[in-house]
């Protein structure tokens, strides 16, 4: 029974309002900072009311699980959170930031990638 | 900080009208009337606490034209459930939190508290808290709606909140192509 209601309720949901992009620009930005920052990033592809909305938000939040693939070397990993990170502040225009976190896996303090991670702080 | 904030607006008021209610009432958009906690709205709502403060608290029912009963409930189910929590020693202690930042992560009430509203409830207390000024309750709420966007792909999050993608194919070529940097996968 309760399987039917909720399958009745999510196919019902087709017609019914996007209440996601209907939230104000602020509000949205206040849930993309919940976000990590590769994935605030990629909602600009959702539709045009998202086009350029992550360049607002507050917050930074890099992840090197999100850059990962099993059976990948960590180096290989690396280079591509690089990557992105070195592109993100480029386009990034929020006034402030209220966090910035970085989290880099077991290798955190091998001294290669410190200088990398010098200059993005 | 804010704790004491609230309590001194409170004191002050007392003063003023209502002696010794510990309670205010509030009216939703359907005339519904709602009871809370008055120590517990002036500490959670910059709104409430600045119309406690400055004696607009309507002893028959505050009007709160932009709330339906619905969402109302919940803001007063949350306050009265706020002002009864103790506050938790493992926030304090969580080693995975992030020290610096200022948002703590949902206690596990807080989790109950959202993981059962219904998908426009959800989006309704968003609103409702947005406009009370209670920043934990908007913290928690778009917390809520955060998780369920992540790990999730464009397609599967455009099902779950029902959005209509209007870019043509080739403007999203164009656009990963402009983002490669984010939306490399190989």
């Amino acid at each position: 029974m309760e399987a039917a209601a909720a399958k009745r309720a999510r196919a019902s949901r087709g017609s019914a309002p996007d209440r996601l992009s209907a939230l104000s620009n602020e509000l949205l930005c206040h849930v993309f900072s919940f976000l990590r920052s590769r994935q605030a990033v990629q909602t600009t592809i959702l539709s045009k009311r998202w086009l350029d909305l992550w360049h607002s938000v507050p917050a930074i939040d890099l992840d090197i699980t999100d850059f990962s693939e099993s059976g990948r070397r960590y180096d290989v990993n690396w280079e591509k959170m690089k990557n992105f990170t070195t592109n993100l502040p480029m386009e990034h225009s929020a006034q402030l930031l209220d966090a910035i976190r970085l989290r880099l896996g077991i290798f955190d303090i091998c001294d290669h990638l410190a200088p990398d991670v010098d200059v993005w702080v | 900080m804010e704790v004491d904030k609230g309590k001194g607006e409170a004191e002050e008021t007392r003063k003023v009208a209502e002696a010794d209610r510990d309670t205010v009432t509030l009216k939703s958009s359907d005339g519904k009337l709602f009871e809370v906690s008055k120590e517990a709205a002036a500490r959670l709502s910059t709104v409430l606490a600045g119309m406690i403060a400055g004696g607009s608290i309507d002893d028959n029912g505050t009007d709160l034209k932009q709330i339906g009963s619905e969402a109302l409930e919940n803001v007063v189910d949350y306050c009265n459930k706020h002002a009864n929590s103790i506050p938790s020693a493992a926030l304090i202690s969580s080693s995975i939190s992030f020290n610096t930042a200022p948002f703590k992560e949902p206690e596990e009430w807080e989790r109950k508290f959202v993981d059962r509203l219904s998908h426009d409830a959800l989006f309704d207390l968003v609103e409702a808290a947005n406009f009370l000024g209670m920043e934990r309750l908007l913290d928690v709420t778009c917390h809520k709606i955060s998780e369920m966007m992540k790990g999730k792909s464009p397609d599967q999050i455009r099902e779950v909140f029902n959005i209509k993608n209007d870019y043509t194919k080739e403007e999203l070529e164009e656009i990963r192509q402009e983002l490669a940097w984010a939306f490399y996968d190989d």
